[in-house]
């Protein structure tokens, strides 16, 4: 990804044709502009031509640019980017009065700074008269002995509006001057990466951040944006569950700069737990990810943070009526930045309100001590010098959730238990560096260390207290041996001491295919352990090019988990060739394993079985990727995933059990068994000046044996077919206008065969009939959303109105039951729900 | 912003947008409480079971209640037939005693039923093992059928029936209940809970007599229990002691709950909202203005007791009657006035006096009574007159 935007260092004025300035005609010669990895100009052409003349003479005056180095992950690449040449017509040259040489003296001078964001604008030329001058990085210019007298200045860059003003030189005086320049479209994203990372990923989607922000129906949560990206199923309300190719929520990972992110979303799935404005990218890989990451048999969601601003002081107040967030962010001198960003929502507050003033009826049943209520933050502390090989940054970033509700009725739980809650608390401080050795061989480090608290209680006899410590340890070395042929060696060491305190019934109690006893469930089983989990492992990838137009990955992992006492390697290859330039085809294959869910007991020798298996999974995808133009491509991608040794319940002995003889219960064994396999679509337009948006498609399919592996039936977010459609464009006026619609088959549902009324607990226990052989109706949705952005001269004001459910789609979400279950209804989503919002940002 | 909160607030309140009858409503076959007597046994002992069946659709008319059960797991896992939610997908496989799964037994029909578990259940412990004195349970099942079913028939006659109840063309419910066996000493075992009195708006319901409640608006009700006893309970940080909870479920033929299950002692009440509440949707007044409550009390370690009382729905446009004279004729006693025929009941001594309007003599007559007597109108007025 583009880590460094290529500036202007030097420009060269194009010659005015002469019979374009004797006509008097004006013009803007828009073109595309290729930099080698030094900055240099390799080649340039028109995209959109003002006439023959002024198009060579913009072509031949661009040719003599020099830019500084855009780099891509860190290192110089070739990038190609837009370039506006505007031709305008000067006044006639101004005889100036001859002064007293004294030698020169600059007696105007200035700062140009964007409109509404000030960020310098560098590359900009300024025309005082005859005389010119070039902005610098910092969007300084100065002119020397400027005659006395009133002059036209005229501003003009590239994407930016004209800028003209008139001056008064006086004598004997400076002028210092600050031009607000506007710039044409806001928001819009100049440079289109042309040299991509180097494609080690077959199935990788990266987002930028304008991307994120303008997508109707995500609050621009990144995190919420993948879930719109083929791979990715829909879940039940839109709620956080990262359901990736049919896997449970376990299976896949979350990083934040390389470290792992225990809780992805705050409760309901409202907004992820970390700020996505302080985000570089996001990318996400469904599967065949390659041997830099392990632990995990579903997919990746990777993001990377960015570099604190470092022109100038920015950041944004977000107030609305759930939480309230803040962002500031600037330099510390020249090589340092920072960033601090904090959210705190108060729906603690507003519930009870609403319950107070409109429902009743809920606020008698239930009593909020603390209602739902989440915080978060993050702060950056970055060394990056403009020209140094080294980076150095610490991070901090957590998050806090909590619940806890009274029942004000004991007896609604027949244990009278009147309470419960729960809270959910990560910190994680993280220090990364970054030190290129030569453009070969660079390192990068990741360490973090942190705090988790896990908290769940009902009543005062059932709780969980889960402690964690986890400590992570990145290292790798990149090095490109040679031409053909470069290598990546990483540690990657995981350590998590966890302090585990429970009293809960025993998980025989809940067994698929029992009835729970009210009177086994209140032997309680207690488990107050200290656990730890060092996961030490090492990877190697090689990645090989033998011919131009192939490239084959080839990686491994091991590793051990040393509280299971096992050990694996993963191996996994990908392919890529590219009979044509625009065509790679591409395929890969791997194996993937993952500790058990610890976190819900399955290892526990209390409520587990400490004897289980590292699941496993084996990815296999053939896909090819078509580039229409630099901004259009597709990427068609087919999957299959072997899913084995899965975590599974024993069933309870029923009809037929010899009661003579004593239980034997291992709870969870290594038998489970799964697959899926499916077809994925995305048609993308990258993000351009005024356009971006997606076509995504996933046929999904996903099968599990149920009942202790005696059934297997269709898995619980198997989705046939999940239509994404995204478009957002920028219209004149700072306009921008977005819409998505979703098309998603219908949910799995269990349906209830009987019900069986259990006179001790004085409830109805439904039977249920095969699991998810039911599929509800569709889900059809049309979100669209319309952004206004009032730019001042210091700050900008985003108003928009976002409107969920278009069309008020009556979705069917689930379905709720009578008190025995004899009666059935559908529980519908959302109706249309709009929305006016304004965010200011500076 | 208000889309997220929007979303909190429904995402609460979805699913309250239905209109389904609560199930303190009874209006078709049901069952809503079980009792074994003793409720704990040890094993070789035998506990005598008995449920609240209630069916209003078929007043007057029999229903049949089978008994099943399944021997204990004596080592406390649950293991066995009746908690197999395998057996239970088509509870008319039930029925007939010749296809019963494995581990279930027949142990009786209607009234007559009781359970006992094997006297040589807990042999396959060591004597000392705590489990002994823990306990297991013995799972129950009452099949509850909406239909006199002749069990002494023969196979083909009953296979239709079985069929109608397969199909749910007959009513049924299955029902589980346990019966903890244990060798806990006498006195530590438990026994089931006594239900003492009724309170309606602040009134204690005379014995026997009719419960006096208002259309439309809340009744505060209120059940007093006893026999909160005291018990102790091995956890992992070691025994304790505890006191009984003992919570009462409330059922009603007509009319809603505030709160349909109260624990009793605790300060949360309850209130029986009358019927006729448009608000309530599909809740009439009944045309008789007369309706049947039941209390079942459960004491959270597997006793049980239940209690039904009736109630009638004040009118209040009924006539006052006026009572001209109170007399005891022949051991019997006798009012005279006029509208007497808007007398309810008439109450001495904290109990129902049998008797009623006669239209012959324009006169209330009932069985002899001694001191005040509270005369009950149809209007929920209480009268009080000396003899």
């Amino acid at each position: 990804m583009l880590t460094r935007a290529p500036e202007l260092l030097h420009a060269v004025e194009a010659a005015y044709p002469p019979s374009e300035a004797d006509a008097g005609t004006e013009g803007t010669v828009v073109m595309e502009i290729d930099l080698g990895p030094e900055g240099t100009v390799t080649d340039a052409r028109v995209i959109q031509s003002a006439g023959a003349a002024f198009d060579d003479a913009a072509l031949a005056a661009v040719k003599q640019y020099t830019f500084s180095p855009a780099e891509v992950d860190g290192r110089p690449a070739a990038v190609r980017l837009q370039y506006s040449y505007r031709f305008f017509m000067r006044r006639e040259t101004v005889a100036a009065p001859l002064t007293p040489d004294a030698g020169p003296v600059t007696n105007f001078s200035g700062r140009l700074i964007e409109r509404g964001t000030r960020v310098p604008l560098a590359g900009a030329l300024i025309s005082v008269g005859d005389r010119e001058a070039y902005s610098g990085d910092d969007g300084r210019f100065a002119f020397t002995d400027v005659p006395v007298g009133q002059w036209n200045v005229v501003v003009t860059a590239s994407d930016y509006e004209r800028y003209q003003v008139s001056e008064d030189i006086a004598p004997d005086q400076r002028t210092e001057v600050t031009y607000h320049v506007r710039k044409k479209v806001y928001g819009a994203y100049e440079t289109v990466v042309r040299s991509q990372r180097e494609r080690k990923e077959v199935a990788q989607v990266t987002l930028r951040q304008e991307e994120i922000r303008l997508i109707p129906g995500t609050n621009g949560d990144a995190f919420r944006v993948v879930q719109n990206l083929p791979g990715v199923a829909r879940s039940p309300f839109g709620l956080g569950a990262l359901v990736v190719r049919g896997s449970k929520a376990w299976d896949s990972r979350v990083y934040i700069d390389e470290t792992l992110v225990p809780q992805l979303f705050h409760f309901g799935g409202l907004n992820a737990t970390y700020n996505s404005n302080l985000l570089e990218t996001i990318s996400f890989q469904p599967g065949n990810f390659g041997a830099g990451y392990g632990r995990s048999i579903g997919g990746l969601v990777e993001g990377v943070a960015r570099t604190p601003s470092k022109n100038g002081y920015h950041g944004f107040i977000d107030v609305n009526v759930v939480d309230s967030s803040l962002l500031i962010e600037g330099p510390i001198g020249e090589s340092w930045s920072f960033s601090a960003s904090g959210r705190r929502s108060y729906i603690d507050a507003l519930l009870p309100f609403i319950f107070d003033n409109f429902v009743q009826s809920a606020k008698n049943a239930l009593s909020f001590t603390v209602a739902p209520r989440y915080y978060d933050y993050q702060v950056r502390l970055e060394y990056r010098p403009p020209k140094g090989r080294a980076r150095f940054f610490v991070s901090f970033f957590g998050s806090d959730d909590k619940l806890a509700l009274v029942l004000p009725n004991p007896a609604l739980d027949p244990e009278g238990r009147g309470t419960f809650g729960t809270s959910i608390n990560y910190n994680r401080v993280v220090i990364g560096f970054d030190y290129t050795f030569d453009p070969k061989l660079r390192f990068k480090s990741r360490i973090s260390a942190g705090y988790d608290r896990l908290d769940v209680n009902i009543g005062s006899d059932i709780y969980l207290t889960g402690q964690q410590f986890p400590v992570q340890s990145r290292q790798s070395f990149e090095w490109e041996a040679t031409k053909w042929l470069s290598l990546t060696f990483g540690l990657d060491f995981y350590l998590l001491p966890v302090l585990a305190e429970s009293q809960s019934p025993p998980s025989s109690v809940f067994k698929p295919n029992v009835i729970p006893d009210p009177f086994v469930s209140r032997n309680l089983v207690a488990d107050h352990s200290t656990y730890v989990y060092p996961e030490p492992g090492l990877y190697a990838e090689a990645v090989l090019t033998p011919l131009p137009n192939l490239k084959l990955v080839g990686g491994v992992r091991g590793d051990y988990d040393t509280y299971m006492k096992r050990g694996w390697f993963d191996p996994r290859v990908a392919l890529f060739w590219s009979p044509y330039p625009d065509l790679t085809v591409k395929a890969a294959a791997g194996l993937y394993h993952q500790p058990p869910d610890y976190r819900v007991g399955l290892l526990s020798p209390v409520y587990g079985n400490p004897d289980l298996l590292p699941e496993a999974g084996s990815h296999y995808m053939v896909g090819l990727e078509k580039r229409f133009s630099d901004a259009v491509t597709l990427d068609v991608q087919g999957y299959y995933k072997d899913l084995f040794h899965q975590a599974r319940a024993t069933l309870t002995q029923g009809a037929g059990t010899d009661l003579s003889q004593p239980v034997v219960d291992a709870r969870y064994l290594s038998t489970g068994r799964g697959k899926s396999y499916g077809l994925e679509i995305l048609l993308r337009h990258q993000l351009t000046k005024n356009f971006f948006g997606w076509l995504s498609y996933s046929l999904s399919r996903s099968e599990r044996d149920y009942h202790g592996g005696t059934q297997w039936g269709l898995g619980q977010f198997d989705q046939p077919h999940n239509l994404i459609l995204i478009g957002s464009y920028k219209l004149p006026y700072d306009f921008i206008f977005g819409v998505r619609f979703r098309y998603v088959s219908g949910p799995l549902n269990t349906p209830f065969v009987a019900a069986v009324y259990d006179a001790n607990g004085n409830y109805y226990l439904p039977v249920p009939g095969p699991e998810y052989s039911r599929r509800l109706p569709d889900f059809i949705q049309i979100d669209v959303r319309l952004d206004k952005r009032f730019v001042f001269k210091n700050w900008m004001l985003s108003l928009y109105l976002d409107v969920q459910n278009l069309t008020n789609q009556k979705n069917v979400e689930a379905v709720v039951n009578n008190y025995d279950y004899t009666k059935e209804a559908f529980l519908t989503g959302l109706p249309i729900i709009p929305v006016l919002g304004a965010k200011g940002e500076w | 912003m208000v889309k997220r909160a929007a979303l909190v607030v429904v995402g609460l309140l979805a699913a309250c947008d239905q209109q389904w009858k609560p199930a303190s409503v009874v209006e078709s076959l049901r069952v809503i409480g079980v009792q074994a007597e003793p409720p704990e046994v040890r094993p070789g002992e035998t506990a005598r079971l008995s449920a609240l069946l209630l069916d209003p659709a078929r007043a007057g008319q029999k229903d049949t209640v089978l008994w099943l059960s399944c021997e204990p797991d004596p080592y406390g896992a649950g293991r066995g037939a009746c908690g197999d939610l395998d057996q239970l997908r088509d509870p008319s496989a039930l029925l007939d005693e010749g296809r019963l799964p494995a581990g279930i037994h027949l142990i009786g029909i209607d009234g007559q039923a009781g359970y006992s578990a094997s006297a040589s259940l807990f042999d396959v412990l060591d004597a000392g093992d705590p489990r002994r004195l823990a306990g297991t349970v013995g799972t129950v099942m009452s099949f509850a059928i909406a239909a006199d079913v002749p069990f002494t028939a023969r196979q083909e006659e009953l296979q239709p029936i079985f069929q109608k109840v397969q199909s749910k063309e007959i009513a049924s419910q299955l029902t589980l209940f346990r019966v903890r066996v244990s060798e806990t000493p006498e006195a530590a075992r438990n026994h089931n809970p006594v239900v003492d009195d009724l309170t309606v708006n602040g009134e204690k319901v005379p014995a026997g007599a009719t419960a006096l409640i208002w259309p439309r608006v809340d009744n505060a009700i209120a059940l007093t229990a006893h026999d909160f006893e005291e018990f102790e309970v091995t956890t992992p940080n070691g025994t304790e002691h505890q006191t009984e909870r003992i919570v009462v479920s409330w059922y009603t033929s007509a009319g809603r709950f505030t709160q349909d299950r109260i624990s009793i002692g605790s300060d949360v009440k309850a209130a029986l909202t009358g019927p006729g509440d448009e608000l309530n949707g599909n809740d009439p007044i009944p045309e008789n203005r007369r309706g049947s409550l039941w209390a079942v009390i459960r004491d959270s370690r597997g006793g049980q007791s239940w209690r039904e009382y009736k109630w009638f729905a004040c009118d209040a446009t009924a006539a006052v009657p006026v009572i001209a004279s109170v007399a005891q004729e022949n051991g019997r006693t006798v009012l005279r006035g006029s509208n007497l025929d808007q007398i309810l009941e008439v109450v001495a001594s904290d109990a129902l006096v049998a008797g009623g309007y006669r239209s012959a003599t324009d006169t209330w007559e009932g069985a002899g009574a001694t001191g005040e007597l509270e005369i009950r109108t149809r209007g929920c007025l209480i009268l009080k007159r000396s003899p």
